[in-house]
């Protein structure tokens, strides 16, 4: 063996070590599985980030089929103090994608993982593996007939339920706050046992995936975002497929519109009129993902003018603001709630809506349409047209559901978005009371010039957003440890309290949320 | 009473309530037996090529999302190397989600279509 046979290495480890570790893993997992030619690991270096692939490159990539391998894999990282940074189905776009928090940590793999363990019509609810794609589900729905609804992330057809709810992901349907409608989990903790949450400790039972409290502390959520376990099972609930969908679209003229739109939808969100993940979506957003190119309105950098955003709004009959939302139900039901919403938008005296009937196939609202009946796409990818070159970062303030205060974020954003030369790409996802303020910061990663500007834009929105008491709700690898600040001392000294406790030799994702015992300081 | 069930794929079913709640009857025997079973659904491997690029690559590259990538005689390396190293936006997609084995028969699959006259 040569003395530099691994291009990367864990923090702190030496080629003799990690060698020796290697082939602790190999025996473990066969040759196959472990991943280690620079070939190999190329696809997990691919990040959408504006940072060099060298700072998020992986020094080798486990492939793990079984629960018990995973336990293996655990006591081989504790023997040799080797981090792992676990993906389930690794579509983490604008996240940081499948690349580990910072270099040199070894990527667990669980995409081969991929059984739908169990689907249970009568209470309409699923356990899973972390590889099983919403593909995957939405076909096996599909194949036996079953008259269930899944909610998911964009990315639906090549991301999954595990991996997205223990980032606490969201998706467009009534069930879209995906951890709400988590109920039981598996893991396999640093010292290689296995806690199951809720029921599911309890001998011979048999709701684990009805009830999720269990007894005592409820502990699900300290494992989301965080780094205390490996998931190995995830039980969640499905929606029955009503009888009737209804997808509309309501269509703003001006940007100003914002606070009237959200004061408008509020009491229908909360009253659960309307019982989705309403979106309210920006002129860009609505272009990108309908395909639009920058390129077909201005040449050159910068922030694209009003005017330009006016003129596209004109010639692609868009919104300045475009709300997607649906009603549920049979068809009684639906025309009753369909009633109060036009009633409501009518008298408000703005506000264009548009059905499923006059805007077929179109898009963005087919897309839209497909997400909040549970049908599987990939057309938001259309977003990446918009300016090209692949940089993205997903910027993610919780607002308040309060017209005044999504003006105030937008306004904000959007002015330090214009600073750096980048555009305002933002959708408002209604939760009931909460708004995720989602802002894509598309840049194109192939100039260097707005990449340093997109890194530099991105630290001025987190400081800004932060002076006003905001802060986001997931953010991407590179800027995690910064996040983790702006929730303050106290809970950083908790979290890391219990990382000692379950995972005393930091082998599970270190820095994953800002938790990681080789850099805190007090 | 008739109603109208909507299916979200277009097609249309009309149904009296009572043909409905036999159907509904019979589903839920089948489903019951269907999900007590364990791993009852594993699509651990793709069944071809043509099976990868129509349950991923077509959402995409059939939609205006990215390029037209069939009916051009795309070299195979060439799609092997886009897929493992992803281009642009298009992410990269490491071996346990295609196996070696699948990327080259997509790659031979795309590489011998023919363009579709529309
Ligand atoms: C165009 C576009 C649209 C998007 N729209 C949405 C959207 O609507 N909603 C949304 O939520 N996101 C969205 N995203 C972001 C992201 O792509 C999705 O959230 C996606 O579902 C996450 O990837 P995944 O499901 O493969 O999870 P993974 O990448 O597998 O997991 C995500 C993270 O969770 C942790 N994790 C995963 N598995 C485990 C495990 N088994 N044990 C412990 N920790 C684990 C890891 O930290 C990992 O990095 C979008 C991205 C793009 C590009």
């Amino acid at each position: 063996m040569s003395e530099q046979k691994y291009a990367v290495l864990p923090r702190g480890i030496s080629q003799q070590e990690f060698q020796k570790a290697i082939e602790e893993f190999q025996k473990l997992l066969g040759d196959e599985n472990v991943l280690t030619k620079p070939e190999q690991l190329v696809p997990y270096t691919k990040i959408m980030m504006p940072v060099a692939d060298s700072e998020h490159a992986p020094s080798a990539a486990l492939v793990a089929t079984t629960v018990e391998q995973v336990q293996g894999i655990v006591r081989i990282c504790n023997k040799y103090k080797i981090p792992i940074w676990t993906i389930s189905t690794g579509r983490n776009f604008g996240y940081g994608s499948a690349a580990p928090q910072h270099r040199g940590q070894v990527i667990l793999d669980l995409k081969r993982m991929n059984k739908i363990i169990h689907v249970d019509p009568d209470l309409c609810t699923a356990l899973v593996e972390p590889g099983v794609t919403y593909g995957q589900l939405y076909d096996y729905l599909q194949k036996n007939n079953l008259p269930l609804m899944l909610s998911f992330s964009a990315p639906s057809v090549i991301a999954g339920p595990v991996g997205n709810t223990m980032d606490r992901g969201v998706g467009y349907t009534p069930y879209g706050e995906h951890f709400m409608m988590q109920c039981g989990m598996e893991l396999v903790l640093a010292n290689g046992e296995i806690l199951r949450t809720g029921m599911g400790s309890v001998k011979n039972e048999n709701s684990w995936q009805v009830f999720k409290w269990g007894y005592g502390p409820t502990l699900d959520g300290m494992f989301t975002q965080s780094n205390y376990g490996i998931c190995t099972k995830m039980g969640f609930w499905l929606m029955p497929r009503p009888p009737v969908i209804k997808p509309f679209e309501i269509r703003y003229e001006n940007e100003s519109d914002i606070t009237d739109i959200v004061e408008l939808l509020r009491p229908l969100r909360i009253a659960q009129i309307i019982p989705n993940s309403v979106v309210i979506a920006n002129i860009l957003w609505e272009a990108g993902s309908a395909n639009v190119r920058r390129s077909e309105y201005v040449t050159g950098g910068g922030a694209t003018p009003d005017s330009v955003l006016r003129q596209i709004q004109r010639d692609k009959n868009l919104g300045a603001w475009n709300v997607y939302a649906a009603l549920y139900g049979t068809q009684e039901q639906v025309d009753v709630n369909w009633k109060i919403v036009t009633e409501t938008i009518k008298k408000s005296g703005k506000g264009k809506i548009i059905t499923q009937e006059e805007a077929g196939n179109t898009q963005p609202f087919k897309y839209r349409a497909e997400l909040m009946s549970g049908i599987p796409n990939l057309q938001e990818f259309g977003l990446y047209n918009w300016r090209g070159g692949g940089g993205s970062m997903w910027f993610a303030p919780v607002s308040q559901a309060r017209g005044s205060e999504c003006d105030r974020q937008k306004t904000l954003a959007k002015k330090i978005l214009n600073k750096y030369g980048l555009d305002y790409v933002g959708e408002f996802i209604v939760g009931w009371r909460d708004m995720h303020h989602v802002i894509d910061v598309l840049y194109d990663r192939t100039s260097k010039e707005e990449t340093e500007s997109a890194y530099r834009c991105f630290h001025e929105l987190i400081n800004e957003f932060e002076k006003e008491g905001y802060a986001v709700y997931r953010v991407n690898t590179a800027f995690m440890e910064r996040v983790a600040q702006s929730y303050g001392p106290v809970k950083r000294r908790v979290e890391h309290a219990i990382k000692r406790a379950l995972d005393p030799n930091n082998i599970l994702a270190p820095g994953k949320s800002g938790i990681d015992l080789d850099t805190f300081k007090e | 009473m008739f109603f109208l069930k909507e299916n979200w794929a277009g097609k249309r079913i009309f149904m009296t309530s009572i043909t409905l709640s036999t159907i509904w009857l019979v589903l839920f025997v089948y489903m019951i037996e269907e999900a007590v079973g364990k791993d009852i659904g594993n699509s651990d491997q793709w069944s071809g090529g043509r099976n990868v690029y129509d349950t991923i690559c077509q959402h995409c590259h059939e939609t205006g999302v990215g390029p037209v990538i069939k009916g051009r005689q795309l070299p195979v390396e060439y799609i092997t190397h886009v897929v493992r190293h992803g281009f642009r936006a298009m992410p990269a997609f490491p071996e346990p989600y295609i196996s070696n084995e699948d990327l080259k028969s997509l790659g031979q699959y795309i590489q011998q279509t023919t363009s579709e006259k529309k």
